[in-house]
């Protein structure tokens, strides 16, 4: 505290006297060098009037205006002030979905947080979160991720946190003040090695004129970024007001940070599984660990998902995993450890540490100076937006959770239907509500329909293919399962081509979005064995299926899948045991009838058993059977 | 410390182990001795300078590394200066200081970018004066040259191109561009060099009218607004017709012209426009022209306005951020007006 005082009293002294009264303005140039001036070696971004996205940095009243004009016209997205910065401008949060708040079973949908601008000179972030809304709102009909995104979960999306600060970089968008502790007699390198208003402010404005040249508040403000609850004020820096990282004076102390709790509760925060804090610059995530092992295990999962995804676009956004319960404050350690789910702080490009990639600035041809990498050229920015919106719509997709059996219908080839079931939800419990359930004959052939909650493949141009980075088994993969008179394994032949993008609902096309249902054609095997007293057999169906994020689906739907504790809730694998992983769901019996009698194993049949019956026993039952027949 | 110096310790230096390549270097990829707080580079750097003759820390080496690399003048570099620069663009930084956001080393001084850069600098200036004296002495060789396609051309001539255009005069640089209209597309950077300096107004609409890089953006804020009002008007109503990439920022600057010089009916019919009525919306409002609220106002009312004319129209009332605007949204808004649901609580939220 006494080094608290200490250094405030130097400042306001430091403030008091006449010859301090200017700060030096510096400038930042394409390529020009000299004591007041340090190349880039590119053109330095000015903000755009434009409210259309360009080659280029929009500037924050245009951007808003864009957000302003997409909330108006489109009914899925919704605007909410949830704060005021210190120099009273609004912050505003914009939530996605459709009307109620509940999926398609009623239950209260799960929510995403996504937070931009939390650092003022980090440009790249406003417009990577705006592309990622104009994507949301571009594809809000395509009948598949986006749809489904928007109809059964809520996305709230803050593109601007730190309003005053960011637009004290974009009043300034060349220049900076000198680093703390040099004079206009110091090296160019020592003058520029700190640079902290201007274009190069990180914190937000508290008793700031918005003034550059002003000497007294140019280290004011509080690093927004470090004002959160868990790990307070854990590193050097964090108590001091002057300092970079100063962490104000408690948790949650700023407008910003507490506007970003508003966001949170437009989740409501019970209902978030994920949330990102979206900075520049490094090319990487920091990845949060909480003392809990499934969240990190389910966070280290969807990062390297993320990474994957962005590798496909030409990018490669690499996961730096955070120690076991280590932090700084951080929003997104906040929401790791306070609520539980996975988050990360999203450090958009240049690169920086990867090696045999030049850092910051030199990334892009630049002379790699102190601090270029805030400042990417305008040229890349419309490429570093498309590179992460599919990354992003992938964690929400995932994090929506994993898929169930909705419903199976199974025809004949009269398209008579002849297995009819639903799964009904009430409350945290589902009940499989069986409307039909005649026997199937074997040898004859019918068409399973299985339609599933979400929609389970990713088509380009109609083809369907894996999400951009991802690797799932594209086709599903359906068995039936009997153990009447000996084990019976039979594999129906499935293809891609069984997933439906065509509407026509129940053993005609998808039910809600495209590739939630497939219908495959098959044969009821003839050499079953059936009761010698019913002459039936029941068969277990058997579905296994990833969805394109690749989470399998949940074996048993009867227990609603949630988040809870960091970690999936409800969720059951093959073996019926709780835990993240999904598996094969077996819970629809089928009744099989076989009218020929052909009771010998073979085709495809793994295990079997009619081979192993005596050949007298199976005389007799043939003549049973033969006699009931014939009455 | 002398040049060979530099060259003896980049040499010793050169050898690291490297991470693997697609990934950064992580803290356990560095020892404890390779990371220096900002309170550290602060120092050392300030006294690195006058302890060269002592034993200097990895830090400060690079950092005087760094320091001569940036000082060299391009125009008269040494041999043993490109040996240094040869040296040092292979070189991998081993001074780091942790990333302010999380666990990740992150180099302090960038010494083979900053070769790299030199380097490229000097090349494009060795280019330039070769052009220059062509320039001087055989405009038909220089125009041959100057013409030849960009594919069998060094990126280093490139620029040493775009360089020379400043000093061409406006015949010549018309001249250029007429040529290089017949063969290269209006996102050529050239070209775009050669009609600006040219001056010439036809050639500027035709190019903005298909530009789409980011010079465009710089053109139509500076360099229209050169021009008289009048053919602002008329090259700007042009751009936004048929250039749907610029046309929000060229709706602004049109909003921005006296009044004598817009038309007003013909902004106001663009505001059912799908994609460019917000940035329509934008340029009413910034016309600032109270009278306009009350058409905005009829737009909204009126029952066979169409969705997106509608919301334009609100929007339009939003963005004039005065009160009489206000007022008007409060009166649509209170009264009920607004036939479609959504917008109508969107436009509430604005008045709370």
């Amino acid at each position: 505290m006494v080094k608290i005082i200490k250094k405030s009293a130097i400042a306001c002294l430091a403030a008091l006297l006449p010859f301090s009264v200017s700060s030096e303005v510096l400038t930042y140039t394409e390529n020009t060098n000299s004591n007041t001036q340090i190349a880039f070696g590119y053109p330095l971004p000015i903000p755009i009037d434009s409210m259309t996205a360009v080659n280029g940095f929009r500037s924050y009243e245009f951007l808003k205006a864009h957000h302003e004009s997409l909330a108006m016209l489109n009914p899925e997205m919704t605007s909410i002030q949830v704060g005021t910065t210190h120099n009273n401008r609004e912050i505003i949060a914009y939530q996605f979905g459709d009307a109620n708040n509940v999926d398609s079973d009623g239950l209260i949908e799960p929510a995403f947080l996504i937070n931009g601008t939390i650092h003022a000179r980090e440009w790249q972030s406003p417009e990577v979160v705006t592309e990622l809304i104009e994507q949301i709102l571009e594809r809000k009909t395509d009948e598949s991720m986006v749809q489904y995104l928007l109809e059964n979960t809520n996305i709230v999306i803050l593109p601007v946190l730190n309003v005053d600060g960011f637009l004290q970089t974009q009043r300034y968008p060349i220049n900076v003040t000198n680093s703390p502790g040099t004079t206009a007699s110091s090296s160019q390198s020592e003058k520029f090695a700190q640079p902290r208003d201007g274009r190069m402010r990180r914190k937000n404005m508290p008793n700031v004129d918005e003034v550059l040249s002003t000497e007294t508040d140019r280290f004011n403000g509080v690093d927004l970024n470090r004002n959160s609850f868990h790990f307070f004020g854990v590193q050097e820096g964090n108590n001091d007001p002057l300092s970079l990282i100063y962490g104000g004076t408690n948790p949650f102390s700023e407008p910003e940070t507490q506007a970003l709790l508003e966001a949170a509760k437009l989740g409501p925060e019970s209902e978030l599984r994920f949330y990102q804090d979206t900075h520049s610059f490094s090319r990487v995530l920091f990845v949060p660990q909480p003392n809990n092992a499934r969240l990190n295990t389910i966070t280290q999962n969807i990062a390297t998902r993320f990474q994957n995804a962005t590798i496909s676009q030409g990018a490669n956004y690499f996961p730096v995993i955070d120690d076991v319960g280590v932090g700084i404050a951080t929003t997104a350690d906040y929401f790791a450890y306070e609520h539980l789910i996975p988050t990360w702080t999203l450090e958009i490009e240049p690169p920086q540490g990867f090696q045999g990639e030049p850092n910051g600035g030199a990334f892009y041809g630049g002379t790699g100076a102190s601090h270029s990498g805030f400042v990417s050229p305008d040229s890349a920015i419309a490429r570093i937006r498309d590179q992460l919106a599919p990354a992003q719509l992938l964690m929400f997709y995932h994090q929506a959770g994993p898929a169930y059996v909705k419903s199976i219908r199974i025809a004949d080839a009269n398209g008579q239907v002849v297995y009819a079931a639903d799964w009904q939800t009430n409350g945290n419990t589902r009940s499989l509500n069986i409307l039909t359930d005649q026997n199937l004959n074997g040898g004859e052939q019918y068409q399973l329909w299985v339609q599933f909650s979400k929609p389970m493949r990713w088509r380009n141009n109609g083809a369907l293919m894996q999400y951009p980075g991802q690797s799932v088994t594209l086709s599903p993969s359906l068995s039936f399962t009997g153990n009447a008179n000996g084990s019976f394994n039979r594999n129906i032949s499935t293809g891609a081509s069984n997933w439906q993008d065509q509407s026509g609902g129940e053993l005609t096309g998808f039910a809600n979005y495209r590739d939630d249902a497939l219908l495959v054609s098959f044969t009821m095997p003839a050499n079953v064995n059936v009761s010698s007293t019913s002459g039936t057999t029941n068969f277990n169906l058997n579905i296994s299926v990833q969805d394109f994020a690749g989470l399998d689906i949940d074996a048993n739907p009867a227990t609603v899948v949630d988040w809870a504790n960091g970690s999936w809730s409800g969720l059951e694998n093959t073996n019926g045991t709780l835990g993240d992983i999904g598996g094969t769901d077996s819970s629809y019996q089928i009744k099989v009838a076989n009218s020929s009698l052909t009771l010998s194993t073979g085709g495809n049949s793994s295990g079997g058993g009619g081979g192993s019956v005596p050949w007298l026993i199976l005389l007799v039952l043939g003549l049973v059977r033969l006699k009931r027949k014939s009455r | 410390m002398s040049t060979y110096r530099f060259i003896v310790l980049l040499v010793t230096m050169v050898s690291i182990d490297h991470a693997i390549a697609d990934a950064p270097l992580l803290m356990k990829d560095i020892s404890a001795s390779q990371l220096y707080t900002d309170k550290e580079i602060q120092q050392q750097t300030a006294i690195a300078d006058a302890n060269q003759k002592s034993q200097l820390t990895i830090l400060q080496q690079e950092f005087l590394t760094f320091k001569n690399i940036n000082q060299l003048d391009i125009k008269k570099l040494t041999k043993q200066d490109f040996a240094l620069l040869d040296s040092a663009i292979q070189y991998q930084s081993k001074a780091f200081k942790k990333h302010t956001e999380g666990p990740l080393p992150i180099a302090i001084f960038d010494i083979a970018s900053a070769a790299k850069f030199k380097l490229k600098q000097h090349h494009v200036w060795l280019k330039s004066q070769t052009l220059e004296n062509l320039y001087r002495s055989d405009w038909s060789g220089f125009k041959k040259r100057f013409l030849e396609s960009e594919d069998v051309l060094s990126v280093s001539e490139q620029a040493a191109k775009l360089e020379l255009v400043k000093k061409l005069t406006t015949k010549e640089t018309l001249f250029l561009a007429e040529q290089l209209m017949n063969s290269r597309s209006f996102q050529d950077p050239l070209l775009i060099e050669v009609i600006l300096q040219s001056k010439n107004i036809d050639y500027l609409g035709l190019l903005l009218n298909k530009l789409q890089t980011p010079i465009a953006h710089q053109i139509i804020k500076e360099n229209i607004s050169q021009l008289e009002k009048s053919k602002q008007a008329e090259l700007l109503k042009s751009v936004i017709e048929s250039n749907q990439y610029l046309a929000s920022q060229a709706l602004n600057q049109y909003a921005k012209l006296p009044n004598g010089y817009r038309s007003k009916s013909w902004l106001a019919s663009k505001l059912k426009d799908k994609h460019l009525g917000a940035s329509v919306a934008m340029a009413i409002a910034q016309s600032n022209d109270p009278l306009r609220y009350e058409e905005l106002s009829a737009i909204v009312t009126n029952q066979k306005s169409k969705r997106v004319e509608v919301a334009n129209a609100l929007l339009a009332l939003r963005f004039a951020k005065n009160e009489v605007a206000d007022e008007h949204l409060k009166k649509l808004v209170e009264g009920k007006y607004i036939r479609f649901d959504d917008m109508q609580q969107e436009a509430q939220r604005w008045l709370k």
